[in-house]
């Protein structure tokens, strides 16, 4: 039998007819670390399996950001996709594999929302939003099973820090752009946004709800 | 133009987690993050808050998956594998190989020869292994074989001596490498990536690409003889063969 070889263009080893021989039950019990290494090796169920664990967030965030559905939709596709031709851009000691997808989702989401071509799916958005009353992140999160303990994080952050990073995450506005929305020097919004990010955090680890555990 | 200071990119940071930056200053930030430990692991906490903003509890929408799934790229067929592998070379190793690769047995040596030091090191590292083990993943594995008495284990070494990273390999030819604590190897524009080759005489096989900032990676080497493996820079996409001399090396015993 010749040796299993890792094909081009491709960081990880990936034996070719991989065993499949693990139900969906060991999937299941599987870490997200260990899903990825499966997804190295080409197991389309490993990545059926980080679909059904993450893709509800990550759908969540694009449709968040971009409104249009099937532009979220194409969100959710690319990330997936590119996470069973790259999966090891993920770095488990850098992060949950909820916060590396998640990030890739605003980051591609914000970049369409910012190219030309997209000009009219955020004037859509933007339509769209203005329409939608008392819009602000107690909102956005309200269904959270840990929503009473997030609100409580959120409504402590100061009212600046937060619009800040409500328009920049969900808004998809730069720092420079949320200044002028706020009418407020650029320097101020990009340090509110910092503190505002970093008290969130301290909140969170002093009521037990440790940042990195989401899952 | 000056260079910001530290004190300016970190300013910087909470916007940048939040892809809120300009494209200028998202390069500025991401230069500095290659070299820049304590904000890389500050940009991971602001992602980790955002994480939890995110989070809606929702379901994604009835039939996105089979759409993904009718997408994927299928894996390598076996004659794709041919046309790549073997890698048989019919002509002597090249000198900068047998070279580079003495000079990481002799950096082995002195490395042994500081016995007090690697026997009060190695045992710490055991014991924060010992931990690790169980935390699940990747990472878990790699230090699960680590461990494994069974194991294969040799230390890549950069022909500096600045760069160790640890590898092992288990019988059934599954193996790893973890950079060690100094970070491992240095970023690569993503024009590039590291390569990972097996040496035995004249053969020299790809074990396979480590990307452009490689960090725990798993391999493969059932049935390759492997005396000594060697890590290149290569083009991204990979080389058949190695194409420049070995940045880390190390014998394999």
């Amino acid at each position: 039998m010749p040796p299993e070889r890792t094909p081009g263009g491709d960081s990880y080893a990936r034996p070719v007819g991989a065993e499949h021989g693990e139900d969906m039950d060991a999937l299941a019990e599987m870490s997200d670390g260990a899903l990825v290494v499966a997804v190295g090796r080409w197991r389309e169920d490993a990545l059926a399996e980080a679909f059904r664990r993450h893709a509800g967030a990550v759908h969540a965030l694009a449709r968040r950001v971009l409104v249009d559905a099937s532009a979220a939709e194409e969100v959710v596709q690319e990330v997936f996709l590119r996470l069973w031709t790259n999966p090891d851009r993920y770095d488990p000691e850098r992060g949950s594999l909820r916060s590396f997808l998640l990030a890739q989702t605003h980051g591609r989401a914000v970049d369409l929302l910012r190219s030309d071509s997209s000009r009219r799916l955020r004037e859509a958005r933007d339509a769209s939003r203005s329409a939608r009353a008392g819009y602000d992140i107690e909102r956005e999160i309200w269904d959270l099973a840990v929503a009473e303990h997030l609100q409580s994080v959120v409504q402590e952050l100061p009212v600046d820090e937060r619009q800040a990073i409500e328009l920049a995450y969900f808004g998809g506005h730069t720092y420079r752009e949320v200044a002028t929305l706020l009418a407020q020097p650029e320097g101020t919004v990009k340090s509110r946004i910092r503190s505002g990010l970093k008290r969130m955090r301290a909140r969170m680890v002093e009521i037990g709800l440790t940042p990195a555990a989401i899952e | 133009m000056t260079q910001p200071t530290h004190a300016e990119i970190a300013d910087l940071l909470g916007a940048f987690a939040l892809d809120a930056v300009d494209p200028d200053e998202r390069a500025l930030v991401e230069d500095h993050l290659r070299e820049c430990p304590r904000c890389r692991d500050e940009v991971q906490q602001h992602r980790d808050v955002a994480a939890h903003l995110a989070f809606a509890g929702e379901e994604a929408p009835e039939g996105l998956w089979e759409r993904i799934a009718a997408d994927l790229e299928p894996g390598p067929a076996a004659a794709e594998l041919a046309h790549l592998y073997p890698l048989r070379r019919p002509a002597a190793p090249r000198p900068w190989m047998m070279r580079s690769l003495t000079a990481a047995a002799a950096a082995i040596v002195l490395l042994v020869g500081a016995l007090g030091w690697e026997v009060h090191t190695q045992d710490d590292r055991v014991a924060s292994i010992r931990r690790a083990v169980g935390a699940g993943g990747l990472q878990g594995a790699a230090l699960s074989a680590l461990l494994d008495p069974r194991g294969t284990r040799f230390v890549l070494t950069s022909t500096t001596g600045h760069v160790r990273i640890d590898g092992v390999v288990e019988p059934d030819g599954n193996g790893f490498l973890l950079p060690g604590a100094d970070g491992g190897l240095p970023a690569l524009p993503t024009s590039q990536t590291y390569q990972l080759w097996s040496v035995s005489g004249a053969e020299q096989v790809s074990l396979g690409l480590l990307g452009s900032r490689p960090g725990i990676v798993p391999f493969q080497a059932a049935g390759t003889r492997m005396a000594e493996v060697a890590i290149t820079v290569e083009k991204a996409g990979g080389a058949v063969q190695p194409t420049r001399p070995p940045v880390a090396a190390a014998v394999v015993s």
